[in-house]
């Protein structure tokens, strides 16, 4: 239940604000996010593949991983 | 997990506001809100000004970046591969990270309860020693309260600044056609969004219509300044490129994945691959042909 609702809180941020996905998606044809999956799509195959709580933790920490400071790259959910 | 974020963001962002309430002249509230967002930007400003390039030059490569689409559409992790392939030959990186995007909510989420709670000494117990207390806290500027909603000024000058911003962060030169749904969805949204942001300042307290308006500001500088780098004008317009001029793509044939859904494109990508046989791979042109 709860990992279905926040399956559906991150599918409606992707079709509005993100920018990978989102209404301004054609500003970035390389995508926004320097991982992929961006990190959108990552946290909600997190919390698919591996439930809500654990789910949440991967995306935090993946969202942290995306910083200025970071490389970026491939990076799926194992 | 709620006092944890008091403790991390609440009470920082309070202690810092308080204080320069204390030293800016007249202890007036908008003045120290206007002071508070400059910092903030400045403290993202290199990220965010490396955002800005790297979608410039991502932008540059876009006909490589759609021809890679075309060819592995239904095939996500060939597609990033490929992705990634192109921006190492063309050196670039996409440099937009998704933390500052948070951290910017975040900011703007904990601002408005600061504004809510934060304009009486009875909170004054959240300070830290080293703060010195506000003498007095001045919430009138230019006859708007800080704490009310301003129903009219500052939602439009925010709507109208964003407009501007959204309006001058370039568009990449192949996604203009009608026939992109994103790129039409981009056209509407730049009319469309200051609207909403009209009408959500009006609901919160006009110290965040003030953050909103002087974060637009600050922006649209750093947008201009990009812009001019890129010799792309005020507006961030791309010249129009000559179809001969649109660059060319190489490609492996052997990273042809079988089961790679067709594309209406598609057919002429591979129909072009085979016409340009060369020894290490396959040339494609990424031209609209006439």
């Amino acid at each position: 239940m709860i990992k279905k609702i926040l399956i559906k809180i991150i599918e409606f941020y992707q079709k509005t604000l993100s920018p990978d996905h989102g209404w301004f998606s054609s500003r970035y044809p390389g995508g926004y996010c320097k991982y992929h999956p961006d990190c959108s799509e990552y946290c909600k195959q997190a919390i698919e593949k591996k439930g809500a709580a654990k789910g949440i933790a991967l995306g935090a920490w993946r969202v942290l991983r995306c910083n200025p400071w970071s490389a970026g790259g491939i990076d799926e959910v194992k | 997990m709620s006092a944890f974020f008091t403790t991390i963001l609440f009470i920082p962002i309070y202690n810092m506001l308080m204080y320069l309430v204390a030293v800016v002249p007249g202890h007036q509230v908008a003045l120290a809100i206007i002071a508070l967002t400059i910092i903030i930007r400045i403290i993202l400003l290199p990220s965010s000004l490396k955002a800005s390039k790297s979608t410039i030059e991502m932008q540059k490569i876009q006909p490589l970046l759609n021809a890679v689409k075309v060819k592995f559409k239904g095939d996500q992790m060939k597609q990033s591969q490929e992705m990634q392939r192109l921006f190492k030959e063309h050196k670039v990186s996409p440099y937009g990270s998704c933390l500052p995007l948070i951290v910017q909510m975040i900011v703007l989420i904990v601002f408005y309860r600061v504004i809510l709670i934060g304009f009486n000494s009875g909170h004054f117990n959240l300070l830290y020693s080293f703060i010195p207390k506000p003498a007095e806290i001045n919430l009138r500027f230019l006859g708007i309260n800080v704490s009310k909603p301003d129903l009219w000024l500052l939602p439009i000058l925010a709507g109208a600044l964003q407009f501007v911003q959204t309006k001058m962060m370039p568009q990449p030169p192949q996604s203009k056609g009608a026939n992109d749904p994103m790129a039409m969805m981009n056209k509407q949204m730049i009319y469309f969004f200051p609207l909403i942001t009209i009408f959500i300042a009006r609901a919160l307290p006009s110290g965040l219509a003030i953050y909103w308006v002087i974060t637009s500001a600050v922006m649209i500088l750093q947008q201009w300044y990009i812009n001019n780098q890129f010799k792309l004008g005020f507006w961030g317009k791309f010249p129009a490129v000559p179809i001969s001029e649109l660059p060319e793509y190489t490609i492996d044939t052997a990273s042809t994945s079988a089961g790679t859904e067709l594309h209406p494109e598609h057919e002429k990508i591979i129909e072009a691959d085979e016409k340009k046989i060369r020894a290490k791979g396959v040339e494609i042109t990424v031209r609209k042909r006439k």
